[in-house]
């Protein structure tokens, strides 16, 4: 068993950290032809919550694995606190890893599973003892030591398998999608805790999600990942209000897009041939700016005619903190609006914008009406 | 670390096709292997002739002359001309060498193309035993001159073996062999049919109705799917057979000895296997298939001919596929049930341990056959099976109805018919067990005599079966389970396929034909093992490793590999984590395949019967050599037997209770 020190591993850079430093240089990985991870450099900062965030199938938890040691990279380097631990197998890496299915062993108790990152580590009894307590404490499983898996909760056996990863004193510790088997209000409960624990023993965390929402809620900083590839890095401000291409835009967040194309700085025709005129961002050049793109909290339902376009209320949807309205506007375009008003399906309404940018391509035109 | 599983998997492949297709191998070639025939003569005062009921593959040509000149179809010709004064000369269409291993009574000589092994009798006298007088042979001019008694027999024999399609056009022509073949089918397809008519209704009902008594019933059936294979076909012999004990009683002149009898013993051995098969079936039916075509308007009757038979159909052929298998591979109950009756697994048994008239190349032949039909039926149940894997994850068990009273009694009379023949065997041996036998015949008198003798005597044969079973046990858990690993984590590209599919043929080798393999492959060269305690532990092994890799299979892929990942993370090398970790889970699962290694290991038969030589004599062979020699005392075989019942059950209840258990 390699140790910190083992490794190389100097962490002055935050001293209130037991964390360390990933670096990715060119990193590729591929199963046989298919390419999961195309050349990927990325920094993540000593203590810092990281998610990667993305659909299915593009290649989070490979990148994750990878991390792990479970998938040898095909090229590149991954660097722990600029150690190359590219071809160090995963049961010397030393890290915490928290899986989907929980992966606790149904054939040990909660205090044995927790124990066994010890045991391997040839820890004395009385050690293994006290600080399996202290981590079943940590968790607030201390009651359940002695139970089974297939006796706990789904929750409680996360945090089991929580503090069965904790427990080695890792400096990085893994998550892939934890919470997803869980019902929602505990998910929200369970990342609270997630998080807590983590700033607490002051250490490095690489999230893998599908779930935007938690992304945004306990994130540091987000990779948005697509087809194999970083789509885009930032804090979830950044992700969710600059976006910097449509496909970042839909798959975090509700959107609205509208196709025309931009005829000045601060104009854009719509397809239909309306004109909506107010200050806009563009991340394209104006000559490019095909897509016209808005959040629904962002846009305003006015009376008709004193809005930037007019429509119809197609659907409503009640959601207690505000209403969800589809607009259809003449040209049959929908735009979706979150806000707090009274209108009725079939009302003739204004549509104001208030935020807007500009890209040059649609999403998957696919994506785009799900969504709506 | 990455690479020891490879190095192992390679170490099995290499197992496997030492123990697999090696012995295959062998059949084949000694299938395709024919020697060049042979002829008699016979002297008698000075005159010569040929003996024609002893003439193989040559063909006699008189032509009027005082020599004998036979030819063989492939032109070989060899003539004898008798010289007068006790010598003859033998010739033949190559020129003779006397071979230096020639001795005594034993004379070889060789040309090209052929080895003859000559050997001289001279007739028995009343008082006298037949001696096989001293040759002297001295060649001349390419032929050998040969001396012999005055009156005396002398057998040529070609002992060169060539490749032939001979023995299989012999098989094929002759009607012995077809009459085995025909038998042999008849036995199975009769047997099958009529114990899946018994056992399929049987099954159904117990699937839907819940009935006092049904869980005893299952527990009854899966005992019965064990017995000790050839206890049936002792038992009902003795009770139904010509003068026997209940024919005798109702004064019947009936006797089941025959063909029908070898049916009726098999189908009450072979339908547990179709009752819990389709049993399983029936009940993992999802329910919901059955209510949405009730709901979408079919009647019941509908529902139950276009929803549930089609669902269950996989199980139910799968349980008449082993049915089949066991029916067709079945030495004891024909062999004990009928002596002249021919059927293949007898004849191959009797063409290969015949030391007179007994031929490896015609039981070699006969044992592909066997493979061959074999073959036939897992490709009807697979053309059949074709995409209609089924598999619906059932979230709820469906509910059991409450029978009416005329359908309840049915049931249970249904019930104790199955039972009660199942296990007229059993009670009877276990009665007879108590009672003292005197020259072959059961008498009235209470004994313990018989367990005395068992305790004291037979120890030995109790000791072997238990021990080679235990050992072959052990050796299934230990490749089962590191198998299963190999072919359902590692997916090596070709040496997966390759192992499993090795591994997994010995499935279908009929008990006679493995055994056939087995000494075939290991009397000779650099492996002997025949006549060995290993070679029945090695036997049993490979013939129920697939049980053992299936459950194993089975089990691994309950277990996700995230398990795998967790403690790999936590520092376990991978060496640690299948011992620590896959294994004790992969346990629990595999231990009803174990259980069932262990159960057919102790009372396997049909390989048993060929491999064993004392003393490592298992008590199956016991038992059934007390049952084929007339007037054997059967006493202590049937103790022997009750032991191997308590041996056989008391396991079987562990593990019907233990799944009870793990069900709940």
């Amino acid at each position: 068993m390699l140790t910190k020190e083992d490794l190389g591993m100097t962490r002055k850079q935050n001293p209130s950290s037991n964390g360390l430093s990933v670096s990715l240089e060119a990193l590729e990985i591929c199963f046989g032809k298919f390419q999961a991870l195309h050349a990927t450099d990325l920094n993540i900062r000593d203590g810092e919550f990281f998610t990667l965030l993305g659909p299915s199938g593009c290649g989070k938890t490979t990148l994750l694995r990878c991390l792990a040691g479970f998938i040898k990279p095909k090229r590149g380097r991954i660097l722990f606190d600029d150690k190359d631990v590219s071809q160090i197998e995963p049961w010397d890496r030393g890290i915490g890893f928290v899986f989907q299915n929980y992966a606790l062993w149904p054939t040990k108790t909660i205090a044995r599973n927790v124990a066994y990152g010890l045991e391997m580590r040839k820890e004395d009894k009385a050690t293994i003892e006290r600080k399996v307590r202290e981590t079943l404490e940590l968790v607030e499983l201390e009651h359940a030591a002695d139970k089974y898996p297939g006796e706990l909760s789904g929750g409680m056996q996360q945090r089991a398998a929580l503090a069965r990863a904790v427990i080695i004193d890792p400096p990085l510790l893994l998550f892939d999608e934890p919470l997803s088997n869980l019902d929602a209000k505990l998910r929200v409960k369970l990342r609270r805790d997630i998080r807590a624990l983590q700033s607490r023993l002051g250490l490095t965390a690489v999230y893998v999600t599908h779930d935007q929402e938690e992304a945004l809620d306990i994130s540091d900083r987000i990779a948005v990942m697509h087809q194999g590839r970083v789509a885009q890095i930032g804090t979830p401000r950044e992700i969710y209000e600059t976006p910097v291409s449509t496909r970042v835009a839909d798959f975090v967040g509700k959107a609205t897009f509208l196709r025309g194309h931009a005829v000045s700085a601060d104009a854009f025709q719509l397809d239909s041939g309306a004109i909506i005129q107010g200050a806009m961002t563009f991340q394209t050049s104006p000559a490019n700016g095909r897509v016209l793109f808005s959040r629904p909290e962002t846009i305003s339902i006015v009376a008709p005619g004193e809005g930037d376009i007019d429509g119809v209320v197609h659907e409503v949807s009640y959601l207690g903190n505000l209403t969800r309205y589809v607009v259809t506007t003449g040209c049959g375009q929908n735009i979706l609006v979150e806000a707090r008003c009274v209108a009725q399906q079939g009302d003739r309404v204004g549509i104001r914008f208030s935020e807007m940018k500009v890209f040059d391509d649609l999403p998957d035109t696919k994506m785009q009406e799900e969504d709506l | 670390m990455r690479n020891s599983w490879k190095i192992f998997s390679l170490f099995c492949l290499a197992g496997a096709i030492l123990l697999v297709a090696v012995p295959q191998i062998w059949i084949v070639v000694s299938a395709f292997r024919q020697d060049g025939g042979a002829f008699t003569i016979q002297l008698r005062q000075g005159e010569m002739m040929l003996v024609s009921e002893d003439v193989q593959r040559f063909i006699p040509r008189t032509d009027g002359q005082e020599d004998i000149t036979l030819e063989r179809p492939d032109g070989f010709a060899a003539s004898v001309s008798n010289k007068g004064d006790n010598r003859i000369v033998f010739k033949t269409s190559e020129p003779l060498t006397i071979d230096p291993s020639s001795a005594g009574s034993r004379l070889v000589l060789n040309s090209d193309n052929a080895s003859f092994v000559v050997e001289q009798t001279v007739p028995m006298s009343i008082f006298g035993t037949p001696t096989a007088p001293v040759f002297e042979a001295r060649p001349v001019d390419g032929a050998v001159e040969i001396t012999h008694a005055a009156r005396s027999f002398i057998r040529f024999h070609d002992r060169a073996l060539s490749f032939s399609f001979g023995n299989f056009k012999e098989f094929l022509s002759r009607s012995v062999y077809l009459e085995a073949i025909k038998n042999s089918l008849i036995v199975t397809i009769a047997s099958t049919v009529l114990a899946s008519i018994v056992a399929v209704p049987l099954a159904w009902l117990v699937a839907r109705y819940s009935f006092y008594g049904r869980s005893m019933l299952i527990a009854l059936i899966t005992m019965a799917s064990i017995s000790p294979p050839f206890l049936g076909a002792y038992v009902w012999r003795m009770l139904l057979g010509s003068n026997g004990l209940l024919t005798a009683a109702l004064g019947l002149d009936w006797t089941i000895v025959g063909l029908h009898g070898v049916i009726w013993v098999i189908i009450w051995l072979i339908y547990p296997l179709i009752f819990l098969m389709s049993l399983d079936s029936f009940s993992s039916i999802d329910p919901t298939l059955r209510e949405s075509a009730l709901n979408l308007g079919a009647t019941r009757r509908r529902a139950f001919f276009n929803v549930e038979i089609p669902t269950s159909l996989p199980g139910v052929l799968t349980g008449l596929y082993m049915a089949a298998m066991a029916a067709f591979s079945d030495f004891g109950t024909p062999f004990i049930i009928s002596l002249d009756l021919v059927i293949l697994p007898k004849l191959v048994y009797t063409q290969f341990l015949n030391e007179t008239g007994g031929n490896v190349s015609i039981a070699s032949t006969g044992s592909i056959i066997m493979l061959i039909i074999a073959m036939m039926f897992l490709a009807m149940q697979r053309v059949v099976l074709a995409g209609r894997s089924f598999a619906s994850v059932t979230s709820r068990k469906s509910e059991l109805d409450r029978p009416g009273t005329a359908l309840k009694w049915l049931i249970y009379g249904f019930g104790a018919i199955v039972i009660g023949f199942a296990f007229t065997p059993h009670v009877f041996v276990a009665i007879t067990s108590f009672l003292e036998w005197r020259a072959g015949t059961v008498t009235t008198v209470m004994t313990l005599a018989n367990y005395s003798t068992l305790f004291t005597e037979q120890l030995n044969a109790v000791w072997v079966s238990l021990s080679t079973a235990f050992a072959a046990t052990m050796l299934c858990m230990v490749f089962g389970l590191s198998i299963a690993y190999v072919i359902v984590r590692k997916r090596f590209r070709i040496i997966g396929p390759a192992l499993n599919g090795l591994v997994m043929t010995p499935y279908i080798i009929p008990g006679t034909v493995f055994a056939i393999g087995f000494i075939l492959a290991f009397n000779q060269g650099p492996i002997v093992l025949t006549g060995t305690w290993f070679i029945l532990v090695l036997s049993y092994f490979v013939r129920m490793l697939p049980f053992s890799l299936k459950t194993s299979e089975a089990a691994l892929y309950q277990i996700h590999p995230a398990v795998e990942d967790a403690a790999m993370s936590l520092g376990a090398t991978p060496v640690r984590v299948f011992l620590g970790i896959v294994v004790p889970m992969m346990l629990s699962g595999a231990i009803t395949g174990l259980t069932l290694v262990f159960l057919h290991s102790a009372t396997e038969l049909s390989s048993t019967i060929l491999l064993y030589r004392p003393p490592w004599t298992p008590m199956s062979a016991v038992i059934f050599q007390n049952t084929i020699s007339p007037g054997a005392n059967f006493g202590y075989a049937a103790a022997m037997s009750v032991l191997m019942m308590v041996i056989l059950y008391v396991p079987l209840a562990y593990i019907t209770c233990s799944r009870k258990k793990t069900l709940v």
